[in-house]
């Protein structure tokens, strides 16, 4: 969160508030431009775009730049920005551009890696230390109002953020622009049919969204601190004042964004330590009662927010005796890696695949089969580490206990998010499951006496059976192992089942399973809570191989990697993310020992996966495949008779 | 069969259906014409619960069923087609009528069974591909689908739920003369054969005067005139309430 406007002390309770209201309205404003950008870019687009918050940071960042070599604050405040922008524009050119027809999802994977990319390219440029951003001579000092002594810069920065959410309104209005633009967010088709370019609209509008986002960080800078962070303080509000103002809705950012910038102003003089609280219990608030958003118009934008799959992947039945194989190879893999040193950190590595095979597949259980986009999932691994690791401390190191422990609650708290959400699709299921997350992520952050806080905390090893420590290396490995294996089985049957075929109706046309008499609210809590239930095993196995938990197990990029698994491996085949999560974490794990930056090398993958490659990894077999052509059938272990694929997932 | 009292519908100042009083009885079939936006479509959706009534009441075999979810107004035995396709699209033919077979199988939220366990399921879905004569499409995805084949698998995932009751809201839109007639007989068939009430939304005047029972004419949301066909035809409201809107 951005709480860094500190307060002088006062002795007259009317000068205090006023001084409040000042600092609440210069809040405002600047939520307001933040959230603006992000709003206008999904109302037109339809682009969840979470590279919003690293656009606003590189405003910063570019400003402080700009004033080291010019001098002039108001130089850098323009050129910054257009700058900015103009990278925004570059982005929705060479990838949003060509995917529109594809489902969200693929859009909020491009801007996921573009938020990789960018995040370390500007540590690469600036470093990773709090910039010092002088505030501009013109606008230094205090001037008085009223009672109050007000710092200058402030003043001026409610007069420009209030100018220019002016001139944005107006420009949707009044000009042709806007008129085009808003009739295009209506109805695409039938403005394409009128003579327009829509795209071309497009990709002003992400350019004018990212213009807002950098502007928003210019004027920041001199009062906040210019630090890698505030990229993803930003984005956290963009995503909790547009949620509560309205998904894509103008006028509920405004609404929104003064209403946050107000709370949070006054809970962090009055009540510091709940601030955080207060802000997501406003956002789950609005989000039961009124899930689209104060001035949030759902319906309208329901088919619009829609999953739905151009290019369905059938399932592919992994046969079973190329699983025992595979299963057999890594079976025997630590007797076959002899040497201690080395053997200990490979197996170490792979047991840690296997654990995001089960995470990814937790995840593909929702994304791939009932097409919810949970940008949450972060909230589920969590608790399950979470869930190990208290009780570890607590009551008892039995792994058994533990481990049904973070399933209970892992699949509790799935079942109710799922409930919450259960009326929602599409985006605006993302925009609840990730401010769930978040809401928990600060939870562990605030409890600091039961949770430890942001350090976490260390626990003891965790015995199965009493005898086995789940710590050592070869132990782990086998246990995480026999655990993929198993709920692999457990939800491939269950995805086979009537209900799993009934998931797949809500994934197709939730309003068609509707009018043929399923409650699909019903089947989405069964599978949030399933799906809930078996991320929590991934997160208390890591937790009981590292013997330590902290707050960033329940961070929303935890989430985002899931995702990005998800797509690498391929969504909706159970396998193909299980393949995925093991690349994802095995890349993560020996690019970190080489490269600093090595999440800007996920990025370019994740974008180069998404625009090429939009069915994974498993997608190259089938291209190899269609190479192949008729030779599929004399493969002697491809079942007679059945249209069962199979692929080798020794990779 | 089926009676609404008052039935009315109100978006912001718009009266889409407005005072509607109906009284269906069990045999024939039974077409509702009029204007476009005359708010025929409203009222299915009122029937069928995917719009709550503003106010008004919808009884079904003498039982309410005002404002209830639309899966539980299927389960009473009434189902409905919508005027644009909504099919599984991503799932081939046999699985969309699948899936709307099993929605009737107490076994339908089984989670540890194959669904192909489901035998009376699969026996009911082949034999209703068989009567659409959908069987050569059976592997076929919905979205790979001809627009007939689209608007035949449309009727099918509403005939699939065995309803006593069905609302088609124009089964034939978009289709030619000739494929039109065959989709009517094809109809026609099947709700005699399965001894289904057919409600109908149709454009094609022509068509509905040949095979309906009885006809419901509605214009701005209100009932203009109700009766057979002839009665119908010779009522000078709907003549002028047809000439005046094509005039517009």
């Amino acid at each position: 969160m951005i709480h860094h406007i500190s307060l002088a002390a006062f002795d007259v309770s009317t000068t205090q508030l006023v001084f409040l209201l000042l600092n609440g309205l210069a809040l405002s404003m600047l939520y307001i431009l933040i959230a603006s950008g992000f709003a206008v870019i999904f109302g037109i687009t339809d682009v969840l775009n979470f590279a919003h918050g690293i656009f606003y940071m590189l405003g910063a960042y570019l400003a402080f730049t700009v004033v080291d070599a010019t001098g002039s604050f108001f130089v850098a405040l323009i050129l910054g920005p257009l700058v900015v922008a103009g990278l925004g524009i570059a982005v929705e050119r060479l990838t949003l551009h060509h995917i529109y027809d594809r489902s969200p999802l693929y859009h909020v994977l491009i801007t996921f890696g573009v938020l990789l990319i960018v995040t370390d390219v500007v540590e690469l440029i600036w470093g990773t230390g709090t910039k010092f951003f002088p505030t501009p001579e013109l606008l230094g000092g205090a001037i008085a109002i009223g009672p109050v002594i007000y710092p200058r810069y402030r003043i001026f920065t409610i007069g420009a953020g209030a100018l220019i959410a002016f001139l944005t309104w107006a420009l949707f209005r009044y000009s042709d622009f806007g008129l085009i633009v808003r009739a295009g967010a209506q109805d695409k088709q039938t403005v394409r049919l009128m003579g327009v370019n829509i795209g071309r609209y497009y990709t002003l509008i992400f350019g004018l969204g990212t213009f807002l986002a950098a502007i928003a960080g210019a004027l920041a800078a001199p009062f906040l601190s210019v630090n890698p962070e505030m990229g993803n303080e930003a984005l956290i509000i963009a995503f909790v004042v547009v949620a509560i103002g309205g998904l894509g809705s103008f006028g509920g950012s405004i609404v929104a964004g003064v209403i946050v910038g107000f709370v949070q102003t006054f809970t962090n003089t009055f009540a510091s330590e709940l601030s955080g609280f207060v802000l997501y219990g406003l956002l789950f608030g609005v989000l039961v009662l009124k899930p689209e958003g104060i001035l949030g118009t759902y319906e309208i934008r329901e088919q619009a927010a829609k999953l739905s799959y151009d290019e369905t992947i059938k399932p592919v039945n992994l046969t079973d005796r190329r699983v025992m194989a595979v299963v057999g190879l890594l079976l025997i893999i630590p007797f076959v890696s002899r040497l201690p040193s080395v053997s200990q950190y490979g197996v170490g590595l792979i047991a840690l695949m296997f654990v995001w095979g089960i995470f990814a597949l937790s995840l593909d259980t929702v994304i791939g089969y009932t097409g919810l986009i949970s940008f949450g999932h972060a909230a589920f691994y969590g608790i399950g580490s979470y869930a190990v690791a208290l009780l570890t401390v607590n009551f008892t190191n039995s792994f058994v206990i533990a481990l049904a422990v973070a399933i209970l609650f892992a699949a509790a708290v799935a079942w109710l998010v799922g409930a919450i959400s259960a009326r929602l699709s599409g985006l605006y299921f993302a925009v609840v499951t990730f401010a769930v997350g978040q809401m928990l992520y600060q939870l562990a952050l605030s409890w600091s006496s039961f949770t430890g806080g942001s350090n976490g905390f260390a626990i003891d090893h965790v015995m199965l059976f009493g005898i086995i420590d789940l710590s050592e290396t070869f132990a782990f490995y086998y246990i995480s192992l026999l655990l993929l294996v198993s709920l692999y089985y457990v939800t491939k049957r269950i995805m086979d089942s009537p209900f799993g075929l009934q998931l797949q109706a809500i994934r197709e046309s939730e309003r068609r399973a509707k009018f043929v008499g399923y409650d699909t609210n019903k089947a989405k809590r069964r599978i949030f809570a399933i799906s809930g239930a078996i991320g929590g095993v991934a997160g208390a196995l890591v937790t009981t191989r590292q013997t330590f938990t902290s707050p960033d197990s329940l961070y929303w990029i935890v989430s985002g990697d899931a995702l990005f698994a998800v797509i690498l491996g391929g969504v909706g085949t159970l396998f193909g993310p299980i393949i995925g999560g093991a690349v994802l974490i095995g890349l993560d794990q020996l690019l970190t020992i080489y490269f600093d930056q090595w999440r800007m090398i996920l990025g370019f993958v994740l974008i180069v996966i998404v625009l090429f490659a939009p069915r994974g990894l498993v997608s190259f077999y089938y291209i190899l495949e269609d190479a192949l052509g008729n030779d599929r059938d004399a493969d002697p272990t491809a079942s007679a008779g059945s249209d069962a694929d199979s692929i080798n997932g020794d990779k | 069969m089926l009676e609404t009292k008052h039935l009315t519908k109100k978006f912001g100042e718009l009266q889409a259906v407005s005072d509607v009083n109906l009284s269906i009885s069990r045999d024939g079939i039974h077409s509702i014409i009029g204007p476009n936006g005359a708010g025929k479509s409203t009222l299915f959706h009122l029937l069928t619960g995917y719009l709550k009534p503003t106010e008004g009441e919808i009884r079904y075999n003498e039982e309410d069923i005002t404002g209830l979810a639309p899966r539980k107004i299927v389960r009473k035995g009434i189902s409905r087609s919508f005027q644009i396709a909504d099919l599984f699209e991503g799932l081939t033919v046999k699985e969309n009528l699948q899936i709307a077979t099993q929605a009737l199988d107490e076994k339908r939220n089984a989670i540890w069974m194959s669904s192909d366990a489901l035998t009376t399921t699969l026996e009911k879905t082949d034999q209703l591909m068989a009567d659409l004569e959908l069987s050569e499409l059976s592997d076929v995805r919905a979205d790979a689908l001809s627009h007939g084949d689209q608007r035949k698998l449309e009727m099918g995932l509403a005939l699939a739920v065995e309803p006593d009751l069905i609302l088609l809201d124009e089964p034939t839109a978009g289709m030619g003369k000739q494929e039109s007639v065959q989709m009517m007989n094809l109809i026609q068939r099947i709700v005699n054969d399965r001894d289904i009430k057919l409600i109908l939304i149709e454009h094609d005047i022509e068509m509905v005067m040949q095979i309906s029972d009885r006809i419901t004419v509605l214009n701005r949301g209100e009932i203009l005139a109700e009766g057979d066909p002839k009665e119908i035809q010779a009522n000078e409201r709907v003549q002028e309430a047809y000439i005046g809107t094509e005039g517009e």
